[in-house]
């Protein structure tokens, strides 16, 4: 190995490893999960109620969300690879689920924004 | 056009089927780490050992094949996007760091896998939009430089070993 390949392994290291604290530190607790779809429109649902969602997508795709005991999980989808209901269920700021192939993201929020207020179902 | 010799042919069909059984076992293996579509990219110690060893145009040539068999036969035609994009950034980073010859060829894997896992997350914003993609950055970046090492010595390893081609009648 030589010199450059040490600095690039360290540098390449230290950043991933920094920004992962970053991320990791400014976890904390929310009350809200928002679903976020390619449109942009966002849907907003309160971690406190148990619920199952079902999410549809204008490409066809179809995704289960469960909200149970205050984190959110994907528990079925129809995409092909399946990516999303592999990932862990979610209950801090900053983690989220990511369904590519239905450009889906899951994610915990602090409160509803305003907008988009009808999408919420109680 | 460029002719090859028999045993040129014969060692690149070799390196295009270990890359492919490489991509093959890695999309049967549940091999799950936190962040979706994450794997080893055994397949690009492949693509490494070949840049070394017969010069980039085959190592490209070797890596757009791969791509195309690969997903038509074992992924579904939307990974086309990411796994091209990712191989082309690769790519084109590992010939511009070999060309800089500052790095040695774990270096320049190294510098391989962390491009491959940015670029398909770059194409994977520009297809969704969605900027909570960009958490997964540092995440990327380590497994990135992890894969991208061992990819690099075992590259390293096969390229001293492996003898050189004596035979290089064209025909």
């Amino acid at each position: 190995m030589k010199k450059g390949d040490i600095i690039l392994i360290i540098v390449c290291i230290l950043i991933g490893i920094t920004g992962c604290l970053f991320f990791v530190l400014s976890k904390r607790e929310a009350g809200y999960v928002s679903i976020t779809k390619a449109d942009g429109s966002k849907e907003f649902y309160s971690l406190a109620t148990d619920g199952e969602i079902i999410i549809e997508t204008d490409n066809g795709g179809r995704n289960v969300l469960v909200i149970h005991n205050g984190t959110a999980d994907i528990t079925a989808a129809n995409c092909p690879n399946q990516d999303c209901v592999t990932q862990k269920e979610i209950s801090l700021t900053n983690e989220s689920i990511v369904c590519l192939p239905h450009k889906l993201v899951i994610s915990i929020c602090d409160r509803q924004e305003e907008n988009d207020t009808d999408a919420i179902a109680y | 056009m460029k002719k090859f010799s028999v045993s040129e042919i014969a060692e690149y069909g070799c390196i295009l089927a270990f890359a492919m059984i490489a991509s093959y076992i890695e999309a049967i293996l549940p091999v799950f780490w936190g962040v979706p579509g994450m794997k080893l990219g055994l397949a690009n110690a492949a693509i490494v050992f070949c840049l070394y060893r017969n010069g980039a145009i085959p190592a490209l040539t070797i890596n757009i094949s791969r791509i195309l068999l690969c997903t038509f036969l074992f992924h579904n035609w939307y990974s086309l996007w990411y796994a091209s994009a990712g191989a082309l950034f690769s790519f084109v980073t590992m010939i511009f760091l070999k060309k800089t010859k500052a790095f040695s060829i774990t270096g320049v894997s190294v510098a391989g896998g962390v491009a491959h896992n940015l670029g398909q997350l770059l194409i994977a914003f520009l297809i969704t939009k969605i900027p909570v993609l960009f958490a997964y950055v540092p995440v990327l970046l380590i497994a990135g430089t992890v894969t991208g090492f061992f990819n690099g010595r075992i590259a390293g390893m096969l390229y001293k070993r492996i003898k050189p081609l004596e035979n290089k009648e064209k025909i």
